[in-house]
């Protein structure tokens, strides 16, 4: 979050709430998404996903709370906004009965837009050559789903909106989207806010995570931060972290490590060395209370945070990534 | 404005429901003249004077005569009538329902597009589609009167008719935005149809009363005159026009406040 006061923030909401009469589907959510980012809202179907997006996009009414995107705060006929704005929401919203070459042609005019390279750019990038003819009703929906990335990329916007972009598509056109979404964010630096419900897919994709649930946004995690829980670690809870460092740096030439404000230690390669790192800290007088492997990835972040496992994970009884020691 | 029509008019171009609306009219114009040929049956006629009422008049009058003047109105009475409110109310309902029933709605609403020029542009296109429908009624009724082989053709009959009928359109025209509403709020075909078929069965419900002249939907009937009811041609009241036009601006209002304050669009 520090970040984003440096730079400059593109989405901002504050107090975003929204009642269906008696149920509160988004609770208070306050998010920043700076410029040239791929912030992921991941969230179990249901979370409030959906409808923060509608909210963003004017086409919910927040009961509570307001939207700004790039400055101008959101409601019907932001004219000014909607033209740095690209979304696709839910089912991609083409015309069935119009081909997809009729799909983009009729996005065209509506933008106002010639037919221009980037128009082929857009068919190439989003897979869409052998399909032109096609009338868009009978596509398969992972290739409505590109249209419909494709219809939303026509005015070259600043800002890109969408709702569950990878929903019916196959691993290879998952990651497809993926690769197109990673090229628009680094190459024309287009800001990216998209929800998902599938964690792999959001590890790998985004540089930040909000995870919404029950309508609440419960945390906000930077690609780095992800990264670093990510990454597998012998844990030591200690007596005096100091001195288990300087044991760790000085007696087993140890530098990758990290000192935990909680009186842990962790230490992230050559686990091997396990029980030389246990007789170092104890020659060096550091009392150790308990000592354990542990590899937390991202879904097991959400199942600790919301209490409930991800959509897309497996059954408990298939984890395939225990808890707790492995080796 | 223009950008939203001329998408208005791309959709419509690969839309087979003008077909299907222009077969409508075909069979509701074919059904139409069919009962004139059974009504100028002399033993029909005879039976018809003898039971008294509203066709015993028309009989006398002549009405049930098969001329090109009578073939002409009794098409444009069907559309006064009956079939006008329901085909012009499902083309309503099809260019107003069919964002949401196909979830392009969305798409449509975050373009920097005013919402309000889509509903206008889908306003005009309705009105091509209604007075489209509407002369082709005429031009359908022509080519059937042609096949029964009727005599006494005479342009005049035909200028009158032409402009009779985009009169009754006019009028069945002024009341679709309310239709439009019911889409909208809706989100697809069945309240817009269950509110036309709501206001056709009112209006038949009024046809006889006083009421009728200044309800909207009964509006046509007493422009064109209805041969089977007592109702004579040319009976609206100039305040009946300004009903209308109240009922138009107030649907218009609905419909323009609905597109603004839509909440969760499909």
């Amino acid at each position: 979050m520090g970040d984003a006061s440096a730079r400059e923030i593109v989405i901002r909401t504050e107090g975003l709430t929204k009642d269906f009469g008696s149920v509160r589907a988004v609770d208070d959510l306050a998010l920043t998404v700076c410029r040239g980012e791929i912030y992921a809202f991941l969230g179990r179907n249901g979370a409030g996903k959906t409808t923060t997006i509608r909210m963003m996009l004017a086409l919910a009414r927040p009961t509570e709370g307001f939207v700004e995107i790039l400055g101008q705060r959101m409601a019907p006929n932001a004219v000014r906004a909607f033209e740095r704005i690209g979304s696709m929401v839910e089912a991609a919203g083409s015309y069935g009965n119009l081909t997809v070459r009729e799909n983009l042609e009729l996005q065209s005019n509506l933008l106002g837009l010639r037919r221009t390279h980037w128009v082929d750019e857009i068919i190439e990038m989003c897979d869409l050559g052998q399909y032109l003819d096609t009338r868009a009703g009978t596509l398969s929906l992972g290739n409505k789903q590109r249209l419909g990335l494709g219809r939303a990329l026509l005015h070259k916007p600043e800002v890109l909106i969408l709702d569950e972009p990878t929903n019916g598509l196959d691993p290879v056109g998952i990651a497809d989207i993926r690769m197109v979404l990673k090229r628009l964010a680094t190459e024309r630096g287009i800001t990216i806010f998209l929800s998902s419900h599938i964690l792999t897919e959001v590890q790998r994709l985004a540089t930040r995570i909000g995870i919404i649930h029950q309508g609440r946004l419960l945390e906000e995690i930077g690609y780095d931060e992800l990264r670093q829980r990510n990454r597998e670690y012998l844990e030591f809870t200690v007596s005096d972290t100091k001195r288990a460092a300087w044991a760790l740096e000085e007696k087993c030439g140890m530098r990758d490590f990290a000192v935990r404000e909680e009186g842990t230690v962790r230490i992230y390669r050559e686990f091997e060395r396990a029980d030389e790192f246990n007789r170092a800290l104890v020659e060096a007088g550091v009392g150790i209370s308990s000592m354990r492997m542990s590899e937390e990835n991202l879904e097991d972040h959400f199942v600790k945070l919301t209490g409930e496992a991800p959509d897309d994970a497996p059954p408990a009884g298939r984890r395939t990534k225990p808890r707790g020691w492995r080796r | 404005m223009m950008r939203a029509l001329a998408a208005e008019f791309l959709k419509l171009k690969r839309s087979r429901m003008p077909l299907w609306t222009g077969l409508v009219v075909l069979v509701a114009a074919g059904l139409g003249l069919a009962v004139l040929p059974v009504l100028s049956d002399p033993t029909t006629q005879a039976k018809l004077v003898a039971g008294g009422g509203a066709f015993a008049k028309a009989v006398t009058a002549g009405l049930y005569s098969p001329t090109w003047a009578n073939y002409l109105r009794i098409g444009t009475q069907g559309m006064s009538g009956s079939w006008g409110v329901l085909t012009f109310g499902l083309v309503t309902a099809y260019l107003f329902g069919r964002e949401s029933k196909e979830r392009t709605v969305s798409a449509m609403f975050t373009l920097p597009l005013r919402r309000e020029y889509v509903v206008l542009a889908k306003m005009a296109v309705l009105a091509v589609w209604v007075f489209g429908l509407a002369m082709l009624s005429v031009l359908l009724t022509m080519g059937l009167v042609v096949l029964l082989g009727v005599e006494g053709f005479a342009w005049s009959h035909v200028f009158k008719n032409v402009g009779d009928t985009l009169a009754v359109a006019g009028l069945i025209y002024l009341t679709l935005p309310f239709v439009a509403w019911f889409a909208a709020l809706g989100k697809g075909y069945l309240r817009p149809m269950l509110f036309s078929l709501g206001m056709m069965m009112v209006g038949n419900g009024l046809v006889t009363t006083e009421a009728s002249r200044w309800f909207p939907w009964n509006m046509p009937v007493h422009l064109i005159g209805a041969s089977w009811l007592p109702v004579s041609p040319s009976s609206l009241l100039p305040g009946s026009y300004a009903v209308a036009v109240g009922v138009f601006l107030a649907g218009l209002a609905a419909l323009l406040w609905q597109a603004d304050h839509a909440d969760s669009v499909r």
